[in-house]
């Protein structure tokens, strides 16, 4: 009877309905865009809402919905773009922030905190610079055959699969995530004929766009220098007239201060890069001394571009590689004493990358 | 009397209840807390406070030896007489009747802010308390089947914790270790203790276990301290390592939003799925506590007042009407501090002073 009764309550009261969700009434937005307006500091947010059409006919057909509203903040403008359309809209399946370059020079993260307030909100989306007009992009239906929302977030989804972009995931810096040394390189798209591409990332210091990047390439390496694990990312660099490619089985970052009583003197950023060689010019047969003399080239020629990402890094004074916090980690006695954004910039940073060629494929 | 009898449990359900009353809500809240206070070095906190609990148990275990047969509401009027007794049970009862209360009271706040954003909390509560004044009206024994049935969730709970590992975590945040000295890790001990509440159980359980001697009993006790240890500390490593100190002060669940990481193709926001399957780690809390309220009321005479179940629904039914005061947050967070100093008092202070009275009417007894 007791038992009875339990069970008939707790049925009749399972089955509240104050907190069910309609699907016709969700508006799922799969990428929202944050800039400002003109050249004041009003938010202008955009919302594409993908939606299936004709879903009943089975299959339907992917489409999405552009709308845009400004606010002086995220939520002020939710609550706008919410009465501008009938439905409500959701953050459930956001993938992407995208945010513009003015209001990333700004103090974008900020304005973005309010996002860990969404309930609902999957923090996995990622975050990204789009250094164009926001506007123009995102009211594109298509592009390439792909909705926007699709072709944005797939083009990060597969590079970020592969290992050659940083991850950038929004839940990373919101809400103070950055608060050691808020210096970090966001992926920067840029306008392409049909739409975008990636172009590299941006580089953040304190927070702020330094309006300075890093182009594709450059990416690669300074994400395998910060400890990317090795996802047979592919490197193809040409010299002595020849392109060179090699595909990378495993990967090693190290680094290292060194100092004396006066502190610190320099940092030291080692890379050890297992390969396997691809491609090596015309075909010669790869005696042990052929490998010899590509590894060298190669390792060579990668420090050199270490040193010139890490020279525009300094120049930008965005210590991405969060050498400082490396530094108050291992040696926190150096660091107390150190104004890091000061002493970063003049810092003597060395890059050692070491390419072993571990095989040539399947052809000797 | 009837309603003072109670089935024999295996030392294997001793540790399940022990475990499982350990662990509460405090998993999702202890990194957020022990953040403001003893920082990075949180796990050093956690773990140490754990050993204080350690001692705690010593000391509860201690006490029961004394007093193998018997219960400690049954024992203590024997400590302290009569009318004192009875008023020790009436503080027990209603410690940990307050203690369930508060329990629920913060889970619904939890669920009422992540998921049920619409639903009223008092339908919440009412449900959990439902739940658990039927389970605590029942047997020592068959509450420990229970909990026997819950553990997997907790196994499958720190799976899914442990599983953000995955997602690059930064071993630099736990590091300098002690950078502000061992003053806030020993003021961390003393806020991460209310994760260890629980074993205090063994108050009750004590003459009802089938062990093969009392040393014995106090490995089991040991080990399921050990595994709450473990569980506690694995928690705090991984939220530390995975979120910055800044993030841990503004969040106060973090392993809720750690579990936002996960990005499957087939189940969206296993965020929500935790949550709601939490309900049974922290309702096998809640009942154990109405129990263990209903098993002190029921004590306040020797030879039995009144019956077990009527005792539950008494204090079940009180406490849901307490609850139904709490309408702001940061009510519930104050008087969950208070409950934490009664906590310290309850399970650690006055098990000591019975221990030291009795052994001072022991040692008169000898002499004379």
């Amino acid at each position: 009877m007791k038992r009875g009764f339990a069970a008939l309550m707790m049925c009749l009261l399972l089955t509240g309905c104050w907190d069910q969700l309609r699907l016709k009434d969700q508006l799922f937005v799969d990428i929202v865009g944050i800039d400002y307006v003109g050249d004041s500091k009003k938010l202008k947010v955009g919302y594409v809402i993908s939606s299936l059409r004709e879903a009943s006919q089975g299959g339907g057909k992917p489409s999405s919905v552009y709308i845009e509203q400004p606010g002086d903040s995220l939520y002020a403008s939710v609550l706008v773009a919410n009465s501008s359309i009938p439905g409500s809209l959701t953050v459930q399946e956001t993938r992407l922030y995208l945010i513009g370059t003015r209001f990333a020079k700004d103090e974008p993260l900020k304005y973005l905190d309010s996002v860990g307030q969404f309930v609902s909100n999957p923090l996995y989306a990622s975050l990204a610079v789009y250094d164009g007009d926001l506007s123009q992009l995102l009211s594109k239906k298509r592009i390439k055959d792909q909705t926007t929302s699709d072709f944005l977030t797939g083009i990060l989804a597969s590079e970020r699969e592969r290992g050659d972009i940083p991850t950038n995931k929004l839940l990373r810096y919101i809400l103070g995530g950055t608060d050691y040394i808020s210096d970090f390189a966001l992926n920067r798209f840029v306008p392409d004929q049909e739409g975008a591409r990636l172009a590299g990332v941006a580089l953040f210091h304190d927070g702020k766009y330094t309006g300075m990047n890093l182009d594709i390439k450059q990416t690669l390496l300074s994400c395998l220098m910060a400890g990317t694990p090795s996802r047979t990312q592919a490197i193809t660099r040409k010299f002595n007239g020849e392109e060179y490619t090699i595909r990378i089985r495993n990967s090693k970052n190290d680094y290292h201060a060194i100092y004396d009583n006066k502190g610190l003197r320099e940092m030291d950023i080692s890379l050890r890069l297992d390969a396997k060689l691809i491609e090596s010019g015309p075909y010669v047969t790869h005696t042990t001394s052929v490998l010899k003399k590509i590894e060298k080239q190669l390792s060579e020629k990668l420090t050199k571009e270490a040193e010139k990402i890490i020279a525009t890094m300094q120049k930008a004074n965005c210590d991405y590689f969060q050498l400082g916090h490396e530094l108050a980690a291992y040696h926190p006695n150096l660091f107390k004493g150190m104004n890091w954004s000061e002493a970063y910039p003049k810092l003597t940073i060395n890059p050692k990358i070491k390419v072993t060629i571990l095989n040539t494929g399947v052809l000797d | 009397m009837e309603t003072m009898k109670e089935d024999a449990i295996t030392g294997r359900q001793l540790f399940v209840l022990i475990f499982m009353t350990q662990l509460g809500l405090e998993v999702m809240s202890l990194p957020h807390v022990e953040a403001d206070i003893a920082g990075h070095d949180m796990w050093l906190s956690v773990f140490l406070s754990g050993l204080c609990a350690q001692a705690g148990i010593m000391l509860i275990w201690w006490l029961g030896s004394r007093y193998p047969s018997r219960n400690c509401f049954a024992y203590v009027p024997q400590i302290v007489g009569r009318p004192v007794g009875a008023f020790v049970n009436l503080m027990y009862g209603c410690y940990y009747a307050i203690s369930g209360l508060m329990l629920i009271l913060n889970y619904t706040d939890v669920l009422n802010r992540w998921l049920f954003v619409y639903t009223p909390g008092w339908i919440i509560t009412l449900m959990i308390f439902i739940a658990c004044g039927y389970a605590a009206s029942l047997s020592l024994r068959r509450i420990a089947y229970i909990a026997q049935s819950y553990l997997i969730l907790s196994v499958i709970a720190i799976l899914l914790i442990a599983g953000c590992w995955l997602y690059g975590p930064d071993v630099k945040n736990l590091l300098p270790v002690l950078s502000g000295g061992w003053n806030p890790v020993v003021k961390g001990i003393y806020y991460a203790f209310s994760g260890y509440v629980g074993y205090d159980l063994l108050l009750y359980a004590f003459p009802y276990v089938k062990a093969k001697s009392k040393n014995r009993l106090l490995l089991i006790m040991t080990f399921a301290n050990m595994t709450a240890i473990l569980y506690y500390v694995l928690s705090c490593l991984i939220c530390s390592t995975m979120f910055s100190l800044k993030q841990l002060k503004h969040i106060p669940e973090p392993i809720v939003f750690i579990l936002k990481y996960y990005q499957l193709e087939v189940l969206q926001s296993l965020d929500v799925m935790f949550l709601i399957f939490y309900v049974f780690i922290v309702s096998d809390t809640a009942y154990i506590y109405f129990f263990l309220s209903a098993k002190a009321f029921v004590h306040l005479r020797s030879k039995g007042l009144g019956k077990h179940q009527i005792w539950v629904w008494a204090m079940v039914g009180l406490a849901f009407i307490g609850s139904l005061f709490f309408k702001k947050r940061s009510t519930i967070i104050n008087f969950s501090d208070l409950q934490d100093i009664g906590s310290v008092f309850m399970i650690i202070a006055v098990p000591a002073v019975l221990l030291i009275i009795s052994g001072l009417r022991g040692a008169g007894r000898n002499r004379a």
